[in-house]
């Protein structure tokens, strides 16, 4: 298939899209001539951010690291099996685990790889998850800022779109349940989603090849979920992106089609359920699910892709579970799932609004800008749904969020431009429904904020609850010593909730 | 159909555009506040609490600080409660207070503290757990107390009104 040509482009940008990013002096898409005030709202959006960014960023920073959850992840990077770090050499037996694929069903080498060259670098725990925390931190700024700065936010209605856009991106559960600690592998896939993105859609330079395969191997190597970069590389240069080339493409289809035969060659035996399963108003142990549905499992998995999708997009099903629903027929509703899914079902339809008027606007003018990021949506809600085929987690929609927000941007800048295409009633109708949303949004932004310290929280309880527990129930020495060395940070006092305690019981989920 | 509406000025949709950023101005601001009070050195002490009310309201925080604070996990305390002393005061061991109350969590932490079945009150740990019908409770003791958890024979049940006062020292 030829991809067609882009209509036109003026520093990597799309003329006829007049979208947020459309080229200095053509008109925008509120209608205003586009101001060299890009600096400006820029830097602005960035402050209005900035005391969310802290808030998360200091809530990651003193969090802890849970017991359990660590010492496995150290074991797995093949931490705990070289207490001393004293062999450190690339015929390393445990560097060659890290990357043999028939290890263990997940496969995120360059996420162990991670433990494994902070331990080897330091040779101090302490120093290694000191590391970690830096590289959580970071991932979360990189993503955040990375996000406010490719907006290239010019005017003032489009700083109040960056700023939903923002609510959107961190409010969705697909943002939330990835600040688990020690578990940034999505989050790392995100923050090169948007680097991938931003490239793809900048004019083209000798670099943007290597950079594009280089990130999407990298989000491949922290986490599957890194595959949907796939379809959002391919169709993006199908569709005329500015910023690649039909080899950039190959390359990357190639290297996924070798890392795909490399994967199914060495499935062996895995279980056709790795975790415990959503369905309906339940979870099925895993167990269960293979001895209900392990003959003919494809219904299923047809069941948790959609659940995925449906999360990103409504906010419910969670976990692939009905829980607001049932909390409904229960009349046990709180009003925090009717802010989450009346925020998530009204940016949807605002976005399918969106996406009408984009592709009618550009059929007759091909492929431009905001059509491609329509496109890239489409492709990243449909490759996370697939990926998430095995078991619906909220955490698995991380990926698609990136294209969820950037699409929340355009649509919300589209709305506002058009205020000024019908009457008074219209443009009453049409504020008080974007304000509604902004609100509902930033409260689900102020409880992400919140959430790194309600997992500190809930992580000191586990250390100071469960030490007996843990002391006894391994024997080995090395897993001794390790718990012995991360014991004071699990008992070090946690970091308070920023959300007053008042408050707590109506914000957040249960 | 009346005539047709004009459209809002664009001072209107500057307008509307603020009120849009305001939620998000308005939470920047709110959170700013809050991580400014965060920043105030004014921790709730873990005094403000009983220890033995901490046990047995499941706040183990609280709880464990005060045992970071020099509270001896061993020593017995005093207890008053119309279930279970028939509101008498009792000195018993924090953990059969953790029991009694049914608070596993408590249970669990200070058994990671050094709460130790080897100490005279705690022997019988097991034996109010089972006469109170807390299975999951018992279960722990029984999986963190090691052996000792079986070995001492069980009391009589002489105040049924108040089970405590049969594991008084």
């Amino acid at each position: 298939m030829i991809p067609p040509e882009p209509v036109l482009t003026v520093r990597g940008q799309d003329a006829p899209s007049a979208g947020p990013h459309g080229a200095a002096g053509r008109p925008t898409a509120d209608g205003s001539a586009r101001r060299p005030a890009v600096g400006v709202y820029r830097w602005a959006v960035l402050l209005t951010a900035l005391p969310l960014l802290y808030t998360l960023s200091s809530g990651m920073w003193k969090a802890s690291f849970p017991i359990s959850e660590t010492v496995s992840i150290l074991a797995d990077a093949g931490v705990l099996q070289d207490t001393s770090a004293s062999s450190h050499s690339l015929r390393d037996p445990r560097l060659a685990s890290i990357f043999n694929p028939a290890t263990r069903s997940w496969y995120r080498p360059f996420y162990w790889m991670t433990w494994y060259g902070f331990w080897h670098a330091t040779h101090s725990l302490e120093a290694t998850l000191r590391l970690f925390r830096v590289l959580e931190v970071l991932t979360v700024v990189l993503l955040i800022g990375g996000f406010l700065w490719h907006l290239d936010v010019d005017s003032f209605p489009r700083y109040a779109a960056a700023l939903l856009a923002l609510a959107v991106l961190v409010g969705m559960p697909g943002f939330r349940e990835n600040l688990e600690i020690p578990l940034p592998m999505t989050l790392v896939g995100m923050a090169l989603a948007l680097g991938v993105w931003a490239v793809l859609e900048r004019e083209h330079r000798s670099w943007h090849g290597f950079a594009i395969v280089a990130m999407t191997a990298v989000a491949v190597g922290f986490k599957e979920q890194g595959l949907v970069l796939v379809p959002v590389v391919v169709g993006a240069w199908w569709a005329g992106a500015p910023g690649i080339r039909r080899h950039t493409a190959l390359a990357t289809v190639v290297l996924t089609v070798a890392y795909l035969a490399m994967r199914f060659g060495t499935a062996g035996s895995w279980s056709p359920f790795e975790q415990s399963v959503g369905l309906g108003f339940a979870q099925v142990p895993a167990s269960d699910a293979v001895a209900r549905f392990g003959a003919f499992p494809y219904g299923i998995y047809l069941y948790n892709a959609s659940a995925t999708v449906a999360n990103v997009l409504f906010s419910e099903p969670g976990d692939g579970v009905f829980r607001y629903i049932r909390a409904g027929l229960d009349g046990r509703l709180r009003p925090w799932a009717i802010v989450e899914v009346l925020t998530s079902t009204t940016s949807s339809a605002l976005l399918v609004w969106w996406a009408v008027r984009t592709w009618r606007r550009d059929r007759s003018v091909g492929w431009t800008r905001e059509s491609r990021l329509l496109l890239a949506l489409v492709l990243a809600l449909g490759a996370t749904g697939a990926l998430g085929f095995n078991y619906a987690r909220d955490r698995l929609g991380g990926m698609a969020v990136v294209f969820y927000a950037l699409a929340s941007y355009d649509a919300v800048a589209a709305a506002t431009g058009s205020l000024r295409e019908g009457g008074v009633r219209r443009f009453a109708c049409v504020v008080a429904l974007l304000v509604m949303l902004s609100a509902g949004w930033q409260l689900r932004a102020v409880v992400t904020a919140d959430y790194p310290r309600l997992g500190a929280l809930r992580s000191h309880r586990e250390w100071i609850a469960t030490r007996q527990h843990q002391r006894l129930a391994h024997d080995s020495g090395a897993w001794q010593m390790v718990f012995a060395a991360m014991e004071s940070q699990g008992l070090a006092l946690p970091p308070r909730r920023v959300i007053p305690e008042t408050w707590q019981r109506w914000l957040g989920p249960d | 159909m009346g005539a047709p509406a004009l459209p809002p000025s664009p001072r209107a949709c500057r307008a509307a555009a603020l009120a849009v950023a305001a939620p998000a101005i308005i939470a920047a601001c709110i959170l700013g506040w809050w991580d400014l009070r965060l920043a105030r050195p004014d921790r709730e002490p873990a005094q403000s609490i009983a220890f033995v009310d901490a046990l047995r309201e499941n706040r183990i925080e609280p709880a464990f600080e005060r045992i970071r604070a020099g509270q001896d996990v061993n020593a017995p305390v005093v207890v008053r409660d119309r279930r279970l002393t028939g509101g008498d005061d009792v000195r018993v061991r924090p953990l059969l207070i953790a029991v009694a109350y049914g608070m596993d969590d408590s249970v669990k932490m200070l058994m990671s503290s050094g709460a130790t079945l080897e100490v005279p009150g705690n022997r019988l740990a097991l034996c109010l757990a089972r006469q109170l019908g807390q299975t999951k409770i018992a279960a722990i003791l029984v999986q963190d107390g090691g052996p000792t958890a079986e070995s001492s024979p069980c009391p009589e049940v002489s105040h049924p009104g108040a089970p405590l006062k049969d594991y008084l020292e």
